[in-house]
């Protein structure tokens, strides 16, 4: 659920060097674990082990596995059942459903990468960060999580409070690199 | 100066009008400002700071002291531009006079567009000269990522102004896939391998890019500036670095009618050798040194210039407008007067280290150049060519591939050879050690050291004459090098005069440093596109539609915005407020509460650590209860207050004041990771998981009954503290807590994010008025509720605020140590209280000092009013303040002194309205 403003902006910004569209990245888990946890969570989640910190799996049912720091993880897309996971990973984790806490874009295209070096620090050449790889950044000011989906071609998850300054410091990234 | 008939790189098909202070010239496309004015004969751009001397261009580059304008475009006004870094635009106006050295700041709106770019390569090679073009056409032959910057607009550097134009065009085609930036300014040198640049746009002094760029290796190729010679008078337009008169010719065919030399190096012989070629009049040749072997002089006396050997010029004439008429030449065969329009001085080369000496770069003094060469790079750094001391076009190749060399082995990539041209050594004869010339007739006031500062010699004796002996003092009591231009032309000179003043070796007195950045840097470059609505991230709840829709105005509350009011129609905001108070009070209001930071905390330890957070017992909470509770800092006094809600044995929801929602998270994750790291606790934020909103008043419970059917409100079945997890049937899962800010019948519901319109929609349906802010501000002083931070200071504890109620007797918690040490129980530490002022409808603003005597000094503070509103329930404004020793002072009177008067308030419980509590079940 986008404000239509954004929407348009994001149209009006979108052409041939980059487009901007929102997309749903729901449910969301935000998994915790530690010890014994983390192997109770991997079999339960169907994968041999728990992604590394800044590296992504995919689910064999279409979830995106994130790993964001040694003993937290986000579970984007659908995937196995909250209660599942909460009941395998017993006292030595949490899951929490954070579904509505977050907003998704994806920005995509030739002009992809430039578009981001106009807002964002981090070092997203494909031999460093390509697909398998996330991170935690900051984008403007406010703190983003972004991943390569494919070459040229970035998901971009952030606060819903904080959608409509992402979106800015993107579509004007956008206009200036067409 | 004149425009040659011919020659150049101007396109003489396209002349271009342009202003200076009022009067109409013409330059041509191709031309930079500076070479434009010198093309139509402009020697005097304007005045010199404080002397009011007049001042022209003088360099070509950034050592450049004096060539600087205000430059007007249609509604853009930039300051200080320097004129030779900027290319020539149609109808451009310059504003000169006193604008060389002071520019102005436009009113009103800034259309400059500035943005920025990150980028990341494996070598960045800075300046596109001999050295650095080698460095990055070898480094690129390895496959590796190179960038290549330089502040002109096509790579060569200095090969086109020395007559080495192929060798440029042979070097251009090798870089392949090396990429280029133009126009492009290294600022500053950062930590960690990293430099700040800035990209102009040389059409729109109001338009660039700045570049952030991190490399695994830097080659530093920045070649070398030319310094002038200190003598009398050498302030005159027409006296110019020999460098830039250089360019002038071979870029713009701009030259002197009769043209004269002074240099100390062969260097200076190119000047005259290409004006010779280009049938310029070569008046003279002055050189301090003895006649030597070098093949530029050899040159010279082939083309049969004149030579004035062992000679130096002592001062210069002027004409009307005091340009430059003539030199006074001082020789062994006595003194001449040589008539010309333009005195090209070479004072000899140094190393472009600015860079380097950002980040304290090892340097040492070399005689040859005298002046600093490099000692040894910075780690994953290398210096090349003219910057490393190596000034001639053979060695500077050979030092780019050997830089790329280095480079390539910081990256760990092998090396692959690539050639480079065949270019002849030149023999040069050693440079003199020649920085200064006295005045004649003993008055150094005329001999200038820093021409933008107008800093002379007779300033550096009066400084060394005062005890002054580090140049750092020398440069602030002079002002040499304190410039815009950091005194790039003044600084080796006022450091080789300040060395004989004070009887010092050169290499000990050494000069004054450089630092960041080596250009000034505009303040809206800097800001780039982060203003307006990219400057800070406004934040909107998933209500604010709703607000909108309902003619709220908002008012920002930290990053977020909030509702103030609800003006109906007609209605003024002091209306509705006290509206929307009196439907809390008598009916029910509904609140947007979805900023409160809200954090999930849960684990077989949540228990334990929550107990050494918060000042009251936790493990006592039952499961489905909540507690208010303050956490506190270690110094004791209060971090943030909020609720703790038991959902679970295991689990907590805690709450946290809106502007603290991100410090609680980190202060509970830095315990967790620093201090407990084996402790079973998850903490998870979840602000924006649940939107919540309050619904507040006595009919608080017909409205949660419209809201979600299925949940028993009724005041047995939902007490005061109850927290229920539910749902609303059919929409969303639901949590409802029976908690109160107003002290009146109140629960807070909340729901996933995007789904709090359907709560907000059925309790409006229901009759429930939407309040704002304001409104809840004058609910909560009534009762004396406090906000951290608002009714609260960096050193107020729970004590102080009156709520050491709540701290949990012979419990530890952080901050309970401090409590016990005496200054944090002394009785006059400032303490909240209510306040009324005498006169019901005053209203005093919050932060107003509180005094027990005014007009009779001394009048000691006593306090201050941390919050203050109408109070539409009781009829009468009234407030909280925090008062020294307050608690035990109630009914005295203390004086606001206002703007207009004096307000006399009398001290008062801080829970103004209720104090029983029995409004809180309805």
């Amino acid at each position: 659920m986008v404000d239509p403003a954004l929407l348009a902006m994001m149209q009006s910004a979108s052409g041939a060097a980059a487009t901007l569209e929102p997309v749903a990245v729901r449910p969301g888990l935000t998994l915790r674990a530690r010890g014994a946890g983390v192997q109770q969570l991997a079999r339960a989640l169907g994968v041999s082990l728990m992604p590394e910190t800044n590296h992504v799996q995919r689910l064999a049912d279409g979830a995106l596995l994130c790993g964001l720091r040694p003993d937290e993880w986000a579970c984007l897309g659908d995937g196995p059942e909250a209660a599942g996971l909460r009941e395998a990973v017993g006292a030595d984790g949490a899951v929490v459903d954070t579904s509505a806490s977050r907003v998704a874009f994806v920005l995509a295209g030739p002009g992809a990468r430039e578009v981001l070096s106009s807002c964002c620090a981090l070092d997203v050449r494909p031999h460093l960060f390509g697909v398998g790889r996330c991170a935690q950044t900051l984008l403007g000011r406010v703190g983003v999580f972004l991943l390569p989906l494919a070459t040229d071609r970035y998901l971009i998850v952030c606060r819903p409070s904080h959608a409509d300054y992402v979106v800015r410091w993107l579509t004007d990234g956008m206009q200036s690199v067409r | 100066m004149r425009r040659l008939p011919r020659g150049g790189r101007v396109d003489r098909t396209r002349p271009l009008s342009f202003w200076l202070d009022g009067t109409r010239y013409t330059g041509f496309a191709g031309d930079t400002v500076a070479s434009a004015l010198l093309g139509a004969g402009v020697d005097v751009i304007g005045a010199s700071v404080s002397a009011g001397r007049p001042r022209g261009i003088m360099a070509s580059g950034f050592e450049e002291p004096t060539g600087f304008a205000q430059v007007v475009e249609t509604g853009v006004s930039e300051p200080l531009v320097r004129l030779s870094a900027v290319r020539l635009v149609d109808g451009m106006r310059l504003e000169g006079g006193p604008r060389i050295a002071k520019g102005y700041l436009q009113d009103g709106m800034d259309p400059a567009r500035f943005d920025k770019r990150h980028a990341h390569v494996d070598v960045l090679v800075i300046g596109a000269g001999p050295a650095g073009m080698a460095a990055a056409a070898s480094a690129a032959a390895a496959g590796v990522e190179v960038m290549l910057i330089d502040a002109a607009g096509e790579p060569g550097g200095a090969l086109v102004r020395d007559g080495e134009a192929a060798v440029a065009q042979e070097l251009q085609s090798a870089l392949g896939a090396v990429r280029f930036l133009p126009h492009c300014t290294a600022l500053m040198l950062l930590d960690g391998n990293g430099i700040i640049a800035m990209q102009r746009d040389v059409d729109a002094p109001t338009q660039g890019r700045m570049w952030q760029v991190r490399a695994r290796a830097i080659v530093h190729a920045t070649g070398m500036l030319e310094r002038p010679v200190v003598f009398a008078d050498n302030d005159r337009p027409g006296v110019m670095l020999a460098s830039a008169a250089r360019d002038a010719l071979e870029r713009y065919a701009v030259a002197p009618e009769r043209g004269t030399v002074f240099t100390t190096t062969d260097d200076g012989y190119r000047t005259a050798l290409a004006w010779h070629a280009a049938g310029v009049e070569v008046a003279a040749i002055v050189d301090p040194r003895p006649p030597g072997s070098g093949a530029l002089r050899h040159r010279a006396e082939l083309a049969g210039l004149r030579i004035i050997d062992r000679a130096v010029v002592e001062g210069t004439d002027g004409d009307a407008q005091s340009r430059l008429s003539a030199i006074r030449v001082r020789s062994r065969d006595g003194r001449v007067r040589v008539a010309t329009d333009l005195l090209a001085v070479c004072g000899g080369w140094e190393p472009n280290l600015n860079l380097h000496l950002h980040l304290r770069g090892a340097t040492r003094y070399d005689a040859w150049w005298c002046a600093a060469v490099p000692d040894r790079p910075l780690p994953g750094q290398s210096i090349a060519g003219g910057a490393n001391g190596r000034g001639d076009t053979a060695s500077c190749l050979e030092e780019g591939v050997r830089a790329a060399r280095e480079a390539l082995g910081t990256c760990g990539v092998p090396v692959v050879e690539v050639g480079v041209p065949a270019v002849p050594a030149v023999i040069e004869d050693e440079p003199a050690q020649l920085w200064r010339v006295p005045a004649a007739d003993g008055d150094e006031s005329r001999s200038f050291v820093d021409l933008h500062r107008d800093a002379t010699v007779a300033g550096v004796q009066r400084a060394a004459g005062s005890g002054l002996t580090h140049i750092e003092h020398i440069k602030r009591y002079t002002l040499i090098g304190t410039g815009i231009e950091q005194g790039r032309s003044a600084r080796v000179n006022a450091g080789v005069l300040a060395a004989a003043l004070l009887d010092q070796p050169v290499a000990q007195v050494g000069t004054s440093g450089s630092r960041p950045p080596v250009e000034p840097v505009a303040f809206h470059a800097l800001a780039g596109r982060a203003h307006g609505a990219m400057f800070e991230p406004v934040r909107r709840t998933s209500l604010h539609a709703r607000h909108e829709a309902l003619g709220a105005t908002f008012e920002p509350a930290g990053q977020w915005l909030r509702p103030t009011c609800y003006p109906r129609p007609f209605e003024g905001a002091t209306a509705a407020i006290r509206r929307e108070c009196r439907a809390v009070r008598t009916d029910a209001g509904i609140a947007d509460v979805s900023t409160l930071g809200k954090i999930d905390v849960q684990g077989p330890d949540a228990t334990w650590f929550l107990e050494q957070l918060y000042v009251n017992a936790i493990g006592t909470i039952p499961v489905g209860k909540g507690r208010y509770s303050l956490m506190c800092r270690m110094d004791g006094a209060i971090l943030d207050d909020g609720l703790v809600l038991r959902l679970a044995e295991q689990r907590y929801l805690v709450t946290t004041s809106t502007s603290h929602a991100a410090a609680v998270v980190d202060w509970m994750e830095e315990w967790l990771q620093t201090e407990w790291p084996t402790r079973r606790v998850w903490v998870t934020p979840v602000t924006e998981q649940w939107a919540t909103v309050a619904i507040a008043g006595p009919n608080a419970r017909a409205v949660l009954q419209q809201v979600m059917p299925g949940v028993d409100a009724s005041r047995e079945g939902f007490p005061f503290l109850g927290v229920r997890r539910t749902e609303i049937a059919g929409v969303c899962e639901a949590l409802v807590a029976r908690v109160s800010f107003s002290g009146e019948l109140a629960f807070e519901v909340s729901v996933p994010w995007d789904l709090a319109h359907v709560v907000w929609d059925r309790a409006v349906g229901a009759g429930a008025t939407p309040y704002g802010l304001e409104a809840l501000q004058s609910l909560r002083i009534e009762k004396g509720y406090i906000i951290v931070g608002q009714d609260t200071e960096g050193t107020t504890t729970p004590h102080d605020a009156g709520l050491g109620w709540l701290v949990g007797r012979g419990k530890a918690c952080i901050g309970q140590r401090s409590w016990q040490r005496p200054a944090m129980r002394a009785a006059d530490r400032p303490q909240l209280v209510g306040i009324a002022p005498w006169d019901g409808t005053e209203e005093i603003p919050e932060g107003a000092a509180l005094t027990r005597r005014v007009h009779a000094p001394p009048m000691a503070l006593e306090g201050h009013v941390t919050s203050f509103r109408w109070s539409e329930t009781l009829g009468r404004s009234l407030g909280l303040a925090l008062v020294r020793g307050g608690r035990a002072r109630m009914g005295e009177t203390l004086y606001a002194p206002l703007d207009g008067g004096v307000a006399a308030v009398s001290i008062v419980d801080p829970v103004h309205y209720d104090p029983a509590g029995a409004r809180r079940d309805g």
